[in-house]
């Protein structure tokens, strides 16, 4: 009977730290946003080139022992229409073999963006966590500023529009985006106002600048990196240290190196692998 | 009397951290199963040397012992690799070709010449 609650309340946690990955999984990508209509003399010169492939290794974290949960890629590539070219940017998130029989992640995250731009033309995303599965696509329409969504959630189809305004990326592009501001510019607190659209919904996140910080990236060693704050609404931005860091290697590609998310027990973490 | 009742407690507790340890070590729980079990073994280390006449640290130290070595054992020597998923390179390979249909027909239409004429920032 004991061993029986005991069983339940590891399951318990291996979820509550599952969800919470899909939340740093968001973060990760998030963190390294879009921006305000201010930041075009703040531009740095695009980073994305095609065939970038950036491995990450997302992680659970408790009084400095972790155990590594899921390996996230994140590729870049080239697509053509008949008459034109634009990147493919995709995220997928995996879990190792070791939590497939209790948990298994196969997770995929699409952009289709402008190569001049960077602005998402389709966006997608499809999930299956643990047999939760989910499907959302999103077209972007700019000239009516309408986004066209289509939702499959438990074999249900839905779909509906979001009238949006201003710029507006997707998770995946708002990565790339966010990689192509100038730091160097930038004061340490310079927030950052980010617009995503998540599953349909225009959220709005901020991304507060904490100046640099040398980190130790894996088998690259110590670099120099800059480091942002993502706070999801106003309350954690008022806070003088949020709980959800990114650190961005600080050289002309901007790779995010770290990011971590402290959680009620512990952290979650996502680290550089591979690049 | 009473202090009697107390290290027994504190060895149930020591037991219960050790076995929880022994379950998270089967488990792909990695270091983090190190933290009730060293718990345990700390505990009943302790107890085992102040008072010897008890036989259940003993069982406790052994339970953990197996735990530690089980966690260094799978740390050391069983890598974390991701299986190669067909039916997920399959999925990304649809949704891809699904893409482009969808971009061609948007092209079609004249949408996306419209976006070439966007700034680089709004």
């Amino acid at each position: 009977m004991v061993k029986i609650e005991i069983f339940e309340l590891i399951l318990k946690l291996i979820i509550k730290v599952i969800s919470m990955l899909k939340i740093v999984l968001v973060i990760i990508i998030f963190s390294l946003f879009s921006f305000s209509a201010k930041e075009s003399a703040e531009t740095f010169k695009p980073v994305i080139t095609d065939g970038e492939n950036l491995t990450f290794v997302a992680s659970y974290n408790m009084s400095g022992l972790m155990t590594d949960i899921a390996e996230i890629q994140s590729v870049t590539s080239k697509v053509s229409t008949k008459t034109k070219t634009l990147y493919r940017l995709k995220c997928t998130a995996s879990s190792y073999s070791k939590w497939d029989t209790y948990f298994k992640i196969r997770d995929l995250y699409e952009s289709y963006i402008t190569i001049d731009t960077y602005k998402p033309v389709i966006s997608k995303k499809n999930i299956d966590e643990g047999g939760y599965k989910k499907e959302v696509s999103s077209t972007f329409n700019y000239s009516n500023k309408i986004i066209k969504n289509k939702v499959i959630k438990h074999g249900k189809e839905d779909s509906f529009d979001t009238v949006f305004q201003g710029s507006l990326y997707d998770l995946v592009s708002s990565v790339y985006h966010i990689r192509t501001l100038d730091y160097d510019k930038f004061t340490v607190g310079k927030v950052i106002a980010i617009s995503v659209l998540i599953d349909g919904k225009i959220h709005k996140i901020n991304a507060k600048y904490l100046g640099t910080e040398n980190i130790s990236v894996g088998k690259y060693g110590n670099k120099k990196c800059y480091k942002l704050s993502i706070s999801v609404n106003e309350k954690e931005l008022k806070k003088a240290a949020g709980s959800k860091f990114i650190w961005l290697i600080a050289d002309s590609k901007r790779v995010p190196a770290l990011i971590k998310a402290e959680i009620p027990i512990g952290s979650v973490q996502v680290r550089l692998s591979n690049m | 009397m009473k202090i009697n009742i107390l290290v027994k407690i504190v060895v149930i507790i020591a037991l219960i951290a050790s076995l929880l340890g022994l379950v998270l070590a089967f488990l792909p729980f990695g270091l983090i199963a190190l933290i009730p079990t060293l718990f345990g073994f700390a505990i009943a280390l302790i107890v085992f040397f102040i008072y010897r006449k008890y036989k259940l640290p003993k069982i406790v130290l052994f339970i953990s012992s197996i735990a530690i070595l089980l966690i260094a054992g799978k740390e050391i020597f069983i890598k974390d690799e991701v299986v190669a998923d067909k039916a997920f390179i399959e999925k990304d390979e649809a949704s891809k070709n699904e893409a482009i249909k969808e971009l061609n027909e948007l092209e079609e239409s004249g949408l996306l010449d419209e976006i070439d004429s966007l700034d680089v920032v709004e």
